[in-house]
């Protein structure tokens, strides 16, 4: 069975995101497609302005977009309202964000911010005690349990971040440079805990990053540019041991449309037109003829 | 407009944060200024509004001394006394006269005409002239602690005295002592009763033996020798500006007398068994008064002269014709700067608590700034002088304005220094407050040292109350008076808030174990945020305890003015004329307007049976049902039970010393028996201050007496009559009646100098806390916003909804503001004790009783009210911003 055939966890089609900024609209996202099958562990790359951060915000229920469709575990995301929106984002998904000003509240301490998702979700007190006890330890930072945010390192703020994402058991796990304020041990770590989330308990884990070294820590790593995905890099087993390969993939749309990578384009000194030839299992360009 | 190249311009936030601090320096550095101006010259208004009032020409220094034994006084006693005097009084001594008058009171301009010689006295220690028959009567004047044996007078005196008095030298007894009168005698007329200085004459006239008194034996201290044949006491200048010393072996008096009309001459003396008693004013030194600032202008210059010690003082009496108004000028000035100083400081601790809040808010947005700028190698020092010199160029618009203000409304140099020190507080406290830590997290010895500083701010706080409440004086020039108010503020806030931080400590605790998210985050945020708004909390607590405290003393000032008008009138309005009949009274009654009237029957001299003998008192009757309803809108009662057995029950004066209930009193030709059923302090409206008073039932003295009591002195009116009706028909039964409204008496107290200006700078100060306060709360609010808007984006990303959000905001914030609001409560009313012990407003309304300082209910009720409006008014700001996740791309 191809993935095709399959529900997707995350589908985005034909995604469109059009902002006001200062008086001057911005197409953040401009027809953009994604697919992401349950269980997956994703990252996505691109430029500063690419419109990454942009689609995660959507993913999550934080931004609406323009046009387009976005499925996220089944939601419909132009298609909620307020309240199944709010749902979502404390039951479907959860977040972690580049600073940790943004994922955990300062004057809590680390137990009571893996506790607070869950107060909003109605849990009692018995099961918030086990939940926050099983996910700081297996995050390896139940021996902070008590001590505030401010008290933790980077790594383990970013951690506890992914703890408190996880308090109400999501299907999807969306982080935002979630390593851009650490060094690369504390890099390290997170992505560790990360892949531990995504092995342990299924969760599909969507990362947005700038990093170019997260192809190293990720199966799967889609490339936006312009607002649009432009490639995938594919990072499989290769032969026998721990030996991996990486293959970049173009995107094709549901419309046939591809995006070159940048680089062939200017290798070839493609312009305008190309021309196209159908062989037997695959399609030739050339550049213009010149005539 | 151009920028250097390279520099950030700054941003709004920065702009309008630089600005509000421009603001807070010039605000306070212009009030300081303008309450340092408007303080004095509303003082100098004062007192000229008082000596303006007067009609001086002249007046005395003049000190008594007693127990001085002849074998203190030297061999030259006159000469050593005269040469011991301090020089300003020496100097109206020596030189030519240029007035003098021996007056404890007014002198009256013009002198009463003389009818025959030689029936006035100038005795000493009175006013002008005294009418001879009044002296030898008696009547006047008290002849004070100077007493001679009879057995000294001569024989003449001594045998017309035991005769009336009823003794007989015959009977062996000890001859009695008896009270001389000084006088000092027209030469004429001492020649034409053939005395001499020092002679002792007991006179005997057309009133002799008429009087309550044994008749007053004179003693001739001195003549002086009339300018014309209508002789004055100007005329006697040349005798009583010499210090007299009696030449009796006996006397037991030494009187130093010095004339002042001389510029040089003040009354700055002070004494030896009194140093503490001070007269700082000294008026007489125009004669013609008309140049008050000088006057003003010397009052203020304050020096101390000791008195000779030859004469020793054990109760000095210092006399001079503008003393007494001048004493008076000194006391309500005292009182009403005393009631605007408990405002103003802590109205002017308010303010500097919100510029520092707002100082260190600007710290904390230029605190990366800051952190590179010490990175780069930038010492303290040199920090420290770059943000000194930015907040001096802060302050610099206030200082021009300040600077203005003094210019443009005359004030004077030391107005203007007030201003600069003012300036010089912003700039230190801008500065400082940019050199805190940039770290976030204090270290433990920053820790230990603000609990260190918070402690002693407590104790200091307690002790500076202690002293105060110890001394019962809210003297304007200690500076224990002057820090009390913002110590006390600052130290509720710190005590409150560490209160308050143990109550959300547990509150937060018991939350945890519900399934609720809000008390929980909530008590925590406001937990957070306890330990991080000290300064703008206080600034709140300062701000509104100014407020309250103003408010309850304009209360007060109104309180003690209505209370005046009650004592003075007893009713709405009182009519005073000798002999109102019952026609005046039926006709009053009938006026429009009158709700009803109670008449007044008065005898000036009835007597009544004490323990001390029969004792002379008036007699007030009048209808204890007409007396209760005129008088029940008022604050006093006068309860006068009725007859139940053969006595009549009675309401006495507190002076009337009557230990068994059952007494007796003398009315026309009856013996009656009465029964003191209670006392009471006056009966208002109708009976003097101190004045002794038997009230009863005028109908049942009327049926007692077998008397018609017909005739009344005082007629008490409830009601809103045509006042100008009501002086019609009193003056058609007296010329001499006149009319008396309550309104227009709590009217004219309110409208005099001095309460005009004390209340005038509480409404200022009321306003400009009012505004302070206001403006902290927001701060405070304000000071938590990011904490509170981070979590509630949080709690919103995380799939709380906004109400969720909203309700964590306000418990956040919401029981700081009420912390603040109670600790405000509690703070006014601690200094609104304290102005009760420390002033008296008595002095300011001329109100009989102490007048408590107290808010009005009214006034209890909307602090109240502006507590729950305060908090309320900070939960709304604290929600103001919806926390929605949707807005993240925008603000992008």
């Amino acid at each position: 069975m191809s993935p095709t055939d399959t529900q997707p966890q995350i589908h985005c089609d034909g995604l469109v995101r059009i902002y006001k900024r200062k008086g001057v609209e911005v197409v953040a996202l401009q027809g953009l497609d994604l697919r992401v099958e349950p269980g997956e562990l994703v990252a996505i790359v691109g430029a500063s302005g690419s419109g990454k951060s942009t689609l995660l915000n959507i993913l999550s229920g934080l931004d609406a977009p323009s046009a387009g469709r976005a499925v996220v575990a089944g939601h419909d995301l132009l298609a909620m309202g307020r309240a199944e929106r709010r749902q979502y984002r404390l039951r479907t998904c959860g977040f972690v964000w580049q600073r940790s000003g943004d994922n955990l509240v300062p004057y809590l301490s680390a137990a009571e911010n893996v506790a607070l998702p869950q107060r909003l979700g109605g849990r009692s007190r018995s099961e918030r005690s086990q939940r926050t006890g099983e996910l700081l330890d297996q995050l390896g930072i139940a021996d902070v349990a008590d001590e505030r945010p401010d008290a933790l390192t980077g790594g383990q703020q970013q951690r506890l971040a992914v703890a408190v994402a996880l308090a109400n058991g999501p299907q999807v796990l969306f982080c935002d440079e979630p390593t851009g304020d650490l060094d690369t041990a504390e890099s390290q770590e997170v992505y560790a805990a990360l892949q531990q989330v995504n092995e342990t308990h299924g969760t599909t884990v969507v990362i947005v990053t700038h990093d170019p070294t997260v192809t190293a820590e990720v199966r799967r790593t889609v490339a936006i540019r312009d607002g649009r995905t432009s490639s995938e890099t594919l990072r499989r087993r290769a032969g026998e041991g721990e030996h991996h390969v990486a293959e970049e993939y173009a995107v094709l749309d549901r419309a046939g449309r591809l995006q070159l990578p940048h680089d062939f384009v200017a290798a070839l000194g493609l312009q305008h037109r190309v021309r196209l030839e159908l062989v037997d299992d695959h399609i030739q360009i050339w550049p213009e003829d010149p005539r | 407009m151009t920028r250097s190249p390279g520099l950030a311009r700054p941003s709004l936030a920065d702009r309008g944060l630089a600005s509000l601090l421009v603001l807070l320096c010039a605000s306070l550095v212009v009030g300081a200024t303008g309450a340092s101006l408007w303080l004095r010259s509303t003082a100098d208004d004062l007192a000229r509004a008082t000596f303006g009032d007067a009609t001086y020409a002249a007046t005395q220094v003049k000190v008594t001394y007693v127990e001085v034994g002849d074998r203190e006084l030297p061999a030259g006693g006159p000469e050593a006394v005269a040469a011991a005097l301090p020089p300003a009084v020496r100097a109206t001594v020596d030189p030519e006269p240029r007035a003098s008058v021996a007056s404890p009171e007014m002198v009256p301009t013009v002198l009463p005409a003389r009818p025959a010689v030689p029936s006035f006295l100038t005795v000493a220690g009175l006013p002008g002239l005294e009418s001879l028959v009044e002296v030898v009567d008696g009547r006047l004047p008290d002849p004070g602690v100077t007493t001679v044996s009879v057995a000294d007078l001569p024989a003449p005196a001594q045998e017309a005295y035991l005769a009336k008095i009823g003794v007989d030298r015959g009977d062996g007894l000890p001859l009695p002592d008896v009270e001389v009168v000084e006088v000092v005698l027209e030469e004429t007329a001492a020649s034409e009763m053939n005395v001499e200085i020092g002679d002792l004459v007991a006179l005997s006239g057309l009133s002799f033996g008429r009087g309550v008194r044994p008749p007053a034996v004179l003693r001739v201290v001195g003549t002086y020798e009339a300018a014309d044949a209508f002789p004055t006491p100007l005329d006697d200048a040349d005798t009583a500006r010499e210090p007299a010393i009696d030449p009796t072996p006996d006397a037991r008096t030494v009187r130093a007398t010095a004339v002042a009309a001389d510029p040089t001459t003040v009354l700055r003396a002070t004494w030896e068994a009194r140093p503490d008693l001070r007269y700082t004013f000294d008026p007489a030194t125009s004669t013609s008064l008309t140049d008050t600032d000088q006057l003003v202008a010397q009052a203020r210059e304050v020096e101390l002269q000791s008195w000779p010690p030859l004469a020793r003082s054990l109760d000095e009496t210092a006399v001079t014709g503008l003393g007494d108004l001048a004493e008076q000028v000194v006391s309500q000035r005292a009182t009403s700067e005393g009631m605007s100083l408990l405002g103003l400081t802590s109205l002017a601790a308010g303010g500097f608590a919100v510029l520092l809040a707002a100082a260190v808010v600007l710290a904390g947005r230029r605190r990366t700034t800051t952190r590179v700028v010490r990175a780069r190698g930038a010492g303290v020092r040199w920090l420290l002088g770059q943000r000194a010199g930015e907040a001096l160029l802060l302050t610099l618009p206030g200082i021009a304005v300040a600077a203005g203000v003094v210019v443009l409304a005359g004030g004077e140099a030391g107005d203007l220094v007030v201003g600069l020190v003012t300036a010089g507080l912003c700039v230190a406290l801008v500065a400082l407050a940019q050199l805190g830590s940039s770290d976030r997290e204090q270290s433990v010895v920053q820790l230990v040292i603000r609990d260190a500083v918070q402690l002693v701010l407590v104790v200091l706080a307690v002790a500076s109350v202690w002293l105060v409440w110890r001394r019962g004086d809210l003297d304007v020039s200690d500076p224990v008076t002057l820090v009390t108010a913002p110590l006390v503020g600052a130290a509720a806030s710190v005590v409150a808030l560490r209160l308050l931080q143990l109550l959300l400590g547990v509150l937060r605790r018991i939350a945890t174990r519900g399934r609720s998210l809000a008390p929980v985050v909530g008590l925590s945020q406001g937990l957070a945020l306890s330990q991080q708004v000290v300064v703008a909390t206080s600034a709140v607590v300062l701000a509104l305890t100014a407020a309250g405290v103003s408010v309850a003393l304009g209360d007060s000032l109104r309180a003690a003015a209505e209370r005046t008008g009650w004592e003075q009138v007893g009713a709405d309005v009182v009519a005073q004329a000798p002999g109102l009949e019952d026609d005046t009274a039926e006709a009053l009654a009938g006026l429009a307007g009158v709700e009803a009237t109670a008449p007044v029957f008065s005898a000036p001299s009835v007597s009544l049976s004490t323990d001390l003998g029969v004792e002379g008192v008036r007699l007030v009757a009048f209808d204890p049902d007409a007396m209760r309803e005129v008088g029940a809108d008022g604050p006093f009662r006068v309860d006068l039970p009725a007859r139940t057995g053969e006595a009549m029950p009675i309401l006495v004066s507190p002076d009337l010393e009557v230990a068994d209930p059952a007494t007796e009193l003398r009315y026309a030709t009856s013996l009656l028996p009465v029964e003191v059923a209670g006392r009471v302090d006056r009966i208002p409206g109708v009976t003097a201050p101190g004045e002794s008073f038997v009230a009863i039932d005028a109908a049942a003295l009327s049926e007692a007496a077998g008397r018609n009591l017909t005739s009344y002195d005082d007629i008490l009116i409830k009601g809103s009559p045509d006042v100008t009706e009501v002086e019609r028909i009193v003056r058609d039964r007296s010329a001499l009646g006149q009319v008396r409204v309550r309104s227009e008496v709590e009217e004219a107290q309110l409208s005099s100098p001095v309460v005009t200006r004390t209340t005038a700078v509480l409404l200022a100060v009321a306003v400009g806390s009012a505004l302070v306060a206001g403006f902290a709360v927001v701060l405070l609010v304000t000071l938590g916003g990011p904490l509170r808007r981070r979590t509630g984006t949080l709690l919103v990303t995380l799939g709380g909804d906004l109400r969720q959000a909203r309700r964590v905001s306000v418990l956040g914030v919401a029981p700081l503001v009420a912390v603040a609001c109670l600790t405000s409560l509690a703070c006014g009313g601690l200094m609104v004790l304290v102005a009760d012990r420390g002033l008296d407003l008595a002095g300011l309304t001329a109100t009989q009783d102490a007048v408590r300082v107290l808010p009005s209910g009214l006034s209890v009720v909307l602090a109240a009210a502006l507590c729950v409006g305060l908090v309320v008014l900070a939960g709304l700001v604290a929600v103001r911003r919806p926390h929605e996740p949707l807005e993240r791309t925008e603000r992008r």
